[in-house]
């Protein structure tokens, strides 16, 4: 064996992961040559150290603040600004397909001050996220730094949308999907054949080990897995399309009763935003403000989707 | 024997509270929490080298927990689960653009002692005393700076085998690592803190 093997082989030796006669020729090895038997000492020496390295003490308040934290999660409105940095984006989004939702958080009561248009407000987390699979080694192979979110990003793609978006379309659009909105209404009301008791029943959040997230008086806070069927056209839900482009929805807050979002949380590849776009401005008109993320296409982000209701026309 | 003892109570007490907190039981996960903080906390400390991004870590893998506890399938150890978490929820935190520039701040060539010429003296046969707690920690601290210059990847195997004392087929599962690469990744850890570290410590 020689100086390169032996400096190879020398970690698994130190571990007895060796068979044995390896382990006996590194070890002949060691004995004649004083390079090595040094490597092999120093390495031993600092395995040492590091094995009665100091235990760190946490915070003595660490289990108040994770539960102050999981609690704001769960308070309405509360945790979204602490936890994500806003990055300056509103689109305002006139979502026709969501008109019955809209009409529906009015009838709760939901808004009390109605936005110009239905808004999707995109923050970003403050760390990016990485895909749950993430662990799989790659090996070395690093994916160069892209900027797949680039500032001409939201100008472009409504411009190339744009010819598609027949104004007078989209008005008769609107009122094609109120329909569902009277079936949705009455549901409320009890009139569906389907009782909704359960679905008025506050779920769990997504964060299961909560017991008692804070009565919602309006909205439903539901666990996203349960939500997101087919829309009253047979369309994929926002829902299934998020998850489609690999996304997962990480809360969401539904208004009471129904599957529609008024807000959700979803985790997103950098890659598959701009799809993510593409797929709101084809369900509505999109306007954003220019912004840049430059990130891996592989690496994920947390988008938060607030869904505003639309002053009546 | 008395250590696997141990890791077996820690794990039966760790299951039992995983399914009171599964069934509501507040009180439960937060005795999940005091079990499992000090060494999540440590962890977090030993991968991102700073005790305000270990606190906010730690407390990012507690809540991680929480929201996905229902996906625990009692089929792997729960610490090797909770792990997993951490080491996932520290990989978050080593692509983030501010863990990256800090990281750059500090090159390798800069694990040094006190003074260039000072070398730490041999603790090992020094009998205990206010001298040899200073010069241990000053060697802690010395190795926290050689790991913190580690790449990531060589960065986890390490802490994760000689701090944490995980076995390869522990590291295999926290780290979804195949064998052979923890095998080369800890090799090469290890040989790189070595040349960090020589004639400091």
């Amino acid at each position: 064996m020689d100086c390169r093997e032996t400096r190879e082989q020398l970690s698994e030796y130190i571990d007895g992961m060796l068979s044995e006669d390896a382990a006996s020729r590194l070890k002949k090895h060691l004995d004649r040559c004083a390079a090595c038997s040094e490597a092999h000492r120093s390495t031993m020496k600092i395995i040492g150290h590091m094995q009665k390295m100091e235990r760190i003490e946490e915070p003595a308040d660490f289990l108040e603040k994770v539960n102050a934290r999981m609690d704001r999660r769960f308070s309405p409105g509360g945790i979204i600004r602490r936890l994500f940095r806003p990055m300056g984006i509103k689109i305002p989004l006139e979502l026709a397909a969501a008109a019955a939702v809209i009409a529906l958080i009015v009838y709760l009561g939901g808004v009390k001050e109605p936005k110009p248009l239905y808004q999707i407000t995109i923050t970003e987390s403050e760390i990016p996220l990485v895909a749950s699979d993430d662990l799989e080694e790659s090996e070395e192979a690093e994916i160069p730094v892209s900027a797949p979110i680039d500032s001409k990003l939201f100008a472009r793609i409504a411009e190339e949308s744009a010819p598609e978006q027949d104004k007078e379309e989209k008005t008769e659009g609107v009122k094609r999907e109120s329909a569902p909105a009277v079936s949705e209404a009455q549901k409320i009301s009890g009139t569906a054949e389907k009782s909704v008791s359960d679905e008025r029943k506050l779920d769990k959040t997504s964060d299961g080990a909560r017991e008692s997230a804070p009565a919602a008086e309006q909205l439903h806070y539901g666990k996203a897995a349960t939500r997101g069927k087919k829309g009253p056209a047979g369309e994929p839900s926002l829902q299934e399309t998020i998850r489609s482009l690999g996304g997962n929805i990480i809360e969401a807050e539904y208004v009471e009763g129904t599957d529609t979002p008024a807000r959700m949380i979803i985790e997103i590849p950098v890659g598959k935003f701009e799809s993510l776009i593409r797929e709101l401005v084809r369900r509505g008109e999109i306007q954003a403000p220019p912004t840049e993320i430059k990130r891996k296409a592989d690496e994920f982000i947390r988008v938060e989707l607030i869904f505003q209701r639309s002053k009546p026309q | 024997m008395q250590e696997q003892e141990t890791k077996f109570d820690l794990e039966l007490e760790s299951a039992g509270l995983v399914k009171a907190s599964l069934a509501g039981d507040r009180n439960a996960f937060d005795k999940l929490i005091m079990l499992h903080k000090g060494n999540v906390f440590n962890l977090c400390y030993r991968l991102l080298g700073d005790y305000d991004d270990a606190d906010d870590c730690a407390q990012e893998v507690f809540i991680k927990v929480s929201r996905s506890l229902k996906n625990y399938r009692f089929e792997s150890r729960f610490s090797t689960w909770l792990y997993r978490v951490t080491v996932n929820t520290c990989k978050n935190k080593f692509r983030s653009l501010e863990y990256r520039l800090r990281s750059k701040k500090v090159p390798i060539d800069t694990v040094t002692p006190m003074d260039e010429n000072e070398k730490i003296m041999d603790i090992e046969n020094a009998a205990a005393s206010p001298a040899t707690e200073l010069l241990r920690k000053e060697i802690d601290r010395l190795i926290q700076k050689a790991i913190d210059a580690l790449p990531p990847k060589h960065k986890l195997v390490v802490v994760l085998r000689d701090i944490e004392g995980k076995s390869y087929e522990e590291i295999v599962g926290i780290t979804g690592f195949k064998l052979g690469t923890v095998k080369s990744k800890l090799s090469r850890a290890r040989q790189e803190l070595r040349e960090a570290l020589q004639g400091k410590i």
